[in-house]
């Protein structure tokens, strides 16, 4: 061709050239293989005795099988690396430090806040995690009774890592709407509250849910149990499971039900300047013990023991709710059913919502139980 | 007058070279005196040790040659029918010779020829010429018997269910086997030559009435441009007549099943059959009929539309399969469920080759097991599958060299490129497999799907004798829609599915059911 301009073929073969080279120049430039990375699954933040903040990742190691030896079927296991630093970047720098591997959050599906972080405040994490692309918004977070590091080391049989476990707790629990995504939210939100489940370590070998952290702002405020996690849950019309007991009036011994199915309405109400919230549940649910000997052939057994059901769930929605009331930290979700009914109120409402409207206001509750399946008995 | 034509004939070898076989100087009437022609024709034929030339004296006194090509043409015929009762018949007078040829001898096919040229094409083509000592013309006597294997079993594309038929090398079987089950005179076969040597019998078929008259045209066009040496496979037509030749997609079908060339001619597309190959060209043709198996059509509906699926849905795994893993685990490790990266990454451990090299790699070693197994005797080609599957699915898994989730996905895109029905599709996706796994492994997921989205643009861009490549997907027909999702029920397929001016292929209202003329 020499010096005169590229002709015909030659433009087309240059082209070409162009276009391969272009497969080799930029490199793989975001290719990460997979024996390259550090496969993090959970990451616990904790503040130490000395106010530090300490960062625990928790590591999946894969294995082939052969190479895990021991004749065990094992396909991998789990290492978990700890770090101090004043804030969480810079401990994760420390802990990229110790590894070989680049750290790769892609996975990290659980999040553990220990409890005195989350006393404290959880703020910075949140911040942190927003912040970075590569993290999973959709990791499922806990509160914990101790230190993360040691939820992480507790690895409960028939699981390879702690994070599977936590993960399978909450999926259980129907804990996984409880996402970053969803406490980020609901932290910066109208009620300016949430609550995240609460894991604690039971025993050499077992991780336990134990009720639900309550959050005002940033802060951990209150620990729910059992009781008032499954009462906040069903107001939340989120699903829940749980079993409610009761005392038949003229009856010795208890009856027992499952409830299986609620549906809650949430009916905001505007009187002046004087908000009221009205909670109409009804609820499907299987009688799993009688204790009494009442016959359930007749329905209007049945019914007393739906009467009684309905005041025993009353009670438990009602302390629930003083309780939550008492923390000043909206949980429910009202803030924004009252910001989406009354919008132009809204903006007036909402300076005072924790402080003073939310604690005082009205709180109708209405139970109604619908029993089916009294079993293959008439006992 | 002489000036003139030498001067078009400069002209002619200027634009193309000269073909002996249509010299000029050879379109020459033959002449009366049977020793100038023995010479010509001798001439012509100089150094051709199978062309026999026998001189013999009808009656014992006219002078005749009858020149024909060993194997090509009828011996005992010849023996027994023209050279027996001429030899014996008494007649001084070229006249009565003729009217002895004309009213006795027992041939089909007696055709007076007037000049050399084709008395040479005649001879080459395996029939025998009779030269008459004071004749202008010499006879082209029908007693053509060419060797020929039997009508069996198409190899290339078994069926369970249908007919167990396949095209062979001899056109004229071929004409016959489709004549046999359309026997209707408006299916047409048109012949013509091509190849300046070879002079290949190619035959157009199509169904009068049927066909699209302007894609016939077009077809008739095509091939009347063709103008090379040789025409030995219906391959060397495909390419020089298609639309698009740089396209890695076929835009014309081969078949060697006569049911399927049936069906397409009944379609409304025309048909080409080459002598000298089974397989039968077909146009045009559009994306979708390349998944359409031939057995769809005789299975019932529910289970061909089931199949066809299936087939749609690995047709597409065969091409992305292998591209999709490398991008998903070298750039989007986050996208792949968490418990399954987990499985991913135990059987990536230890494994030095990134995994594009590893793909690829694996990629190459199957092409070559399947070439391997396609080019070699069946009894060895069966050890070298053996072989190649065990050292690929075993060896390089526990020796670490390619981890065992490549070996399923290779294994897979392979199995998955066998269900493609037609041979010539499923090389497209072969050969279109590797730049897109190139791709994905340099850009990941960016460059896959871009790489997608410039093959659907191409392929909506392809046209197949005028008819665009996606149809009826692309422009949508949706009347058109019955066999490319599903294949409809017969008694529902109403219309043809290439446009012509007859469209309705059958009467309305044929679902059957027990009120349509059961009992009674």
């Amino acid at each position: 061709m020499g010096a005169g301009p590229i002709k015909g073929g030659g433009k087309r073969a240059l082209g070409l050239l162009l276009i391969a080279s272009l497969l080799i120049l930029p490199g793989c430039w975001d290719r990460k293989e997979l024996n390259e990375i550090a496969l993090i699954r959970a990451i616990g933040i904790d503040r130490a005795e000395d106010g530090q903040i300490e960062v625990s990742l928790l590591q999946a190691i894969p294995q082939r099988a052969e190479d895990a030896g021991g004749g065990e079927k094992t396909g991998g296991t789990q290492r978990v690396l700890t770090a101090r630093s004043i804030n969480i970047p810079e401990a994760k720098e420390k802990l990229q430090q110790m590894l070989g591997r680049e750290i790769f959050t892609g996975h990290q599906e659980v999040v553990v806040f220990g409890e005195r972080f989350a006393r404290a405040g959880i703020g910075e994490a949140l911040d942190y995690m927003a912040r970075q692309p590569q993290v999973r918004l959709d990791a499922v977070v806990f509160v914990c009774d101790g230190s993360p590091k040691e939820i992480f080391t507790t690895i409960p049989l028939a699981e390879i890592t702690a994070s599977e476990s936590l993960y399978k707790l909450a999926r259980v629990e129907g804990y996984t709407e409880i996402s970053v995504m969803r406490v980020l939210r609901e932290v910066t939100g109208d009620g300016k509250s949430t609550v995240i489940p609460v894991v604690k370590k039971t025993g050499q070998k077992t991780l336990s849910l134990d009720g639900l952290a309550l959050f005002r702002g940033e802060r951990m405020v209150d620990h729910l149990d059992r009781k008032s996690k499954e009462a906040l849950m069903w107001i939340r019309n989120e699903y829940t499971t749980g079993t409610v007991n009761a005392r038949i009036r003229g009856e010795k011994g208890y009856v027992a039900m499952k409830v299986n199915r609620t549906k809650t309405e949430l009916i905001p109400k505007l009187k002046g300047k004087k908000p009221r919230m009205i909670i109409r549940m009804t609820s499907e649910n299987v009688l799993s013990y009688n204790g009494t000997g009442m016959n359930l052939y007749y329905p209007s057994n049945m019914d007393r023991i739906a009467r009684a059901m309905e005041s025993e769930l009353q009670k438990r929605l009602r302390n629930t709710v003083e309780k939550v009331r008492r923390d000043r930290a909206d949980a429910f979700g009202f803030a924004e059913l009252f910001h989406r009914e009354y919008p132009e109120k809204w903006a007036r409402m909402k300076k005072d919502w924790n402080e003073r409207l939310f604690p005082q206001m009205d709180v109708d509750i209405e139970v109604r139980v619908k029993l089916r399946w009294p079993g293959m008995t008439d006992k | 007058m002489r000036g003139f034509r030498g001067f078009r004939r400069r002209k002619d070898e200027r634009k193309t070279p000269v073909i002996p076989s249509t010299r000029e100087d050879l379109k020459v009437s033959i002449y009366r005196d049977l020793e100038k022609n023995h010479r010509v024709m001798k001439d012509l034929f100089e150094r051709c040790y199978d062309v026999n030339f026998r001189i013999f004296r009808i009656g014992k006194e006219i002078e005749a040659e009858i020149i024909y090509v060993d194997n090509m043409a009828h011996i005992d015929e010849i023996n027994t029918h023209i050279l027996t009762p001429l030899m014996r018949k008494s007649c001084s007078r070229p006249e009565e010779v003729e009217e002895f040829l004309r009213e006795e001898l027992p041939a089909v096919y007696v055709k007076p020829v007037e000049t050399f040229d084709e008395c040479a094409r005649l001879v080459s083509s395996g029939e025998p010429v009779l030269f008459i000592d004071g004749w202008r013309r010499a006879l082209n006597l029908g007693l053509r018997q060419l060797e020929k294997r039997a009508v069996s079993d198409p190899e290339g594309e078994p069926v369970i269910r249908g007919p167990k038929e396949g095209f062979i090398e001899s056109a004229q079987t071929n004409t016959a086997l489709l004549r046999r089950r359309i026997q209707s005179p408006q299916l047409k076969l048109e012949e013509m030559r091509l190849g300046r040597y070879t002079q290949t019998r190619v035959i157009i078929a199509y169904m009068e009435g049927i066909v699209n008259e302007s894609v016939l045209d077009e077809v008739k066009r095509r091939l009347e441009r063709i103008d090379v040496d040789a025409v030995l496979e219906s391959g060397v037509i495909e390419e020089l007549i298609e639309d698009n030749p740089y396209s890695p997609f076929p835009q014309i079908h081969f078949t060697e099943r006569v049911d399927a060339v049936c069906a397409d001619l009944l379609s409304g597309r025309v048909a080409i059959i080459t002598d000298g190959t089974p397989d039968v060209l077909v146009a045009p043709v559009s994306f979708p009929a390349f998944l359409q198996a031939t057995e769809d059509y005789y299975l019932r509906s529910i289970y061909a539309t089931a199949v066809r699926w299936l087939r749609y849905l690995l047709f597409f795994f065969s091409l992305v399969a292998p591209s999709f893993y490398v991008a998903t685990i070298s750039f989007h490790p986050e996208a792949v469920p968490t418990e399954q990266l987990f499985t991913f990454a135990s059987s990536r451990e230890r494994i030095p080759l990134p995994t594009i090299v590893e793909t690829v790699l694996m990629e190459l070693a199957f092409e070559a097991v399947r070439e391997a197994g396609l080019r070699l005797p069946k009894l060895v080609g069966s050890a070298v599958t053996i072989v190649g599957a065990l050292i690929i699915g075993e060896a390089a898994v526990t020796a670490g060299i390619v981890s065992a989730p490549v070996v399923i996905v290779v294994a897979l895109t392979g199995i998955a490129s066998f269900t493609i029905p037609r041979y010539s599709l499923g090389f497209a996706m072969r050969v279109l497999r590797f730049p897109l796994l190139l791709i994905s492994g340099a850009f990941g997921m960016v460059g896959f799907s871009l790489s997608l989205i410039a093959l659907v643009i191409h392929l909506a861009s392809l046209r197949s004798f005028g008819m665009p490549y996606l149809s009826p997907i692309a422009p949508f027909r949706p009347k058109q829609m019955k066999d490319v999702f599903w294949r409809t029920f017969w008694w529902k397929m109403g219309t043809r599915p290439i446009q012509s001016t007859n469209i309705h292929r059958q009467a309305p209202d044929q679902k059957p059911g027990p009120e349509r003329g059961g009992e009674h």
